[in-house]
């Protein structure tokens, strides 16, 4: 006992950059104070789907989160290791698990709602852990002159459906050189223009703006801290994650952009006074921007 | 071992083949090249110039978001050498630390797994299992160091290695995709306790 509490003292100390500042982080953000219905927004998988996964995995979205979430793919060559397997433990974790990947399908999130983070479709990874420990059980249980075979099944199967998932084709974007993809006629522009400003809607792949040092409206995804949402007027309680200020998921207020100090925005939105077109399509000029504030002056 | 070293590697190129053979930038879309390269170039940035990461492009609270495994060594060391190559030559870094991770986990379930006993069919079947789970192929750099963790500490925990649970829980931690890894915790006691 000793012994593991050294063990996770030891854990905890290497990581304790990190969970020093993510703790103290942690209330400020939206993902504090969660309810269940809340954390089951999004991502109640169909058994139908953590089944079909294990056989012929998709990548298509379901329930509002992406296709890889819901990934309980094993190998082909697990499968028949399961019926060997007898681990009650992991068995017990692959059934508890898959009722909590199942969100708002079954009772048991809703009940244990306080132990979740959010998403319950990120438990299928554990239905995938669970099952690859009884198929290793299994595996071991098998006679030795199949073992080769049920390997060279594995990893064939592994070797050849795995590189499908990843990238998610049709669900991504085509691939792109960085030099490209962060080089554009848009970069350029704003690096002479922006300055201090900042600016609304980057297109992919130049949203963060880090790479081109451009200063954005900022983060707004699952994670962001209250004072953006509250700024941003994000009500959605996994973020809205909207570049664009006028895209729908933020009211226009021309006195916050001016005040935000937003000097630019590109949008497929026809702008009007006080923006002016540039020579630039879809980018549009404040004429009456301010300096921004500094992100930390608004945290209060 | 040496064998086996060879044959998972060989395992590793046939999977990663398109990265390796065909095109270094076939994961240059999506989340991994919009968020998590694009934070790894800020992060190196900052680090060639001696200070901790500060953005004020996007993330207000970079430092707090575990998912930018902004004090992950791996991470941190190839933005860090990033930072001196161009942009094209600090991608093909990066992905080839997020490729790299699937081997690194297979080859130490592998050696785990010998250490606990199996012999090496079994081994080898666990490895490949284990660290190539359909989950794990995600677009997104810090689920790929996390995940490539998690093996390692639950094995570990089971066989009650004080040293190496420790490191490789605070590394997973580092890695910074807590959804898994907050409950590989608890798991990894569990375990702990029933061996």
């Amino acid at each position: 006992m000793w012994a593991l509490v050294a063990a996770l003292t030891l854990g905890l100390f290497l990581a304790s950059p990190q969970l020093w500042q993510a703790l103290r982080y942690y209330p400020h953000s939206i993902r504090a104070g969660k309810t269940a219905a809340q954390k089951m927004a999004l991502g109640n998988l169909p058994l139908s789907r953590l089944l079909r996964n294990l056989v012929a995995p998709t990548v298509e979205p379901v329930d509002g989160v992406f296709g890889p979430e819901a990934m309980t793919f094993i190998g082909l060559g697990a499968l028949p290791c399961l019926l060997l397997a007898r681990n009650g433990f992991w068995w017990f974790l692959a059934c508890w698990t898959t009722l909590l990947a199942m969100g708002t399908r079954t009772p048991f999130f809703k009940l244990t709602a306080w132990t979740h983070l959010r998403i319950p479709a990120r438990y299928s990874y554990w239905v995938g852990v669970s099952l690859a420990m009884l198929a290793l059980e299994g595996f071991a249980h098998l006679p030795a002159r199949l073992q080769p075979v049920v390997l060279f099944l594995q990893a064939t199967s592994l070797v050849l459906i795995l590189p499908r998932l990843w990238p998610m084709l049709p669900y991504v974007q085509r691939w792109e050189r960085p030099s490209r993809a962060f080089s554009t006629p848009l970069t350029q522009y704003l690096a002479a223009h922006l300055g201090v400003y900042r600016v609304s809607g980057l297109p992919y792949p130049l949203r963060t703006g880090q790479v081109n040092h451009l200063q954005t409206l900022g983060y707004n995804g699952g994670s962001q801290a209250r004072w953006m949402a509250a700024f941003r007027q994000d009500t959605n309680p996994n973020g809205s994650g909207a570049h664009d200020w006028f895209a729908g998921a933020t009211a226009e207020d021309r006195d916050l952009l001016a005040w935000y100090g937003v000097k630019y925005a590109y949008t497929m939105r026809p702008l009007t006074f006080p923006w002016r077109v540039t020579r630039l399509p879809h980018l549009y000029e404040n004429a009456q921007v301010k300096e921004p504030p500094a992100w930390p002056s608004m945290r209060g | 071992m040496a064998k086996a070293l060879l044959l998972l590697t060989c395992f590793h190129l046939l999977l990663f083949r398109r990265f390796y053979f065909q095109n270094p930038y076939v994961y240059a879309r999506s989340e991994a090249l919009e968020q998590g390269f694009a934070s790894s170039r800020l992060l190196g940035d900052s680090l060639r110039h001696g200070r901790l990461v500060d953005d004020t492009y996007y993330y207000p609270d970079y430092r707090a978001l575990p998912f930018l495994s902004t004090y992950y060594p791996p991470h941190a060391l190839q933005a860090w050498v990033g930072s001196w190559l161009t942009l094209d030559q600090a991608w093909r870094l990066y992905s080839f630390t997020m490729v790299l991770h699937f081997l690194a986990a297979s080859v130490s379930v592998y050696i785990l797994a010998i250490s606990m006993g199996f012999a090496p069919l079994p081994a080898g079947f666990a490895s490949i299992t284990l660290s190539s789970l359909g989950y794990a192929m995600k677009q997104n750099s810090c689920i790929i160091y996390t995940l490539a963790w998690v093996p390692s500490v639950l094995l570990l925990a089971s066989q009650h290695s004080m040293t190496l649970t420790g490191i490789s829980l605070g590394l997973m931690l580092l890695a910074g995709y807590w959804p898994i890894a907050l409950y590989a915790v608890p798991l990894a006691c569990g375990l702990w306790l029933l061996h």
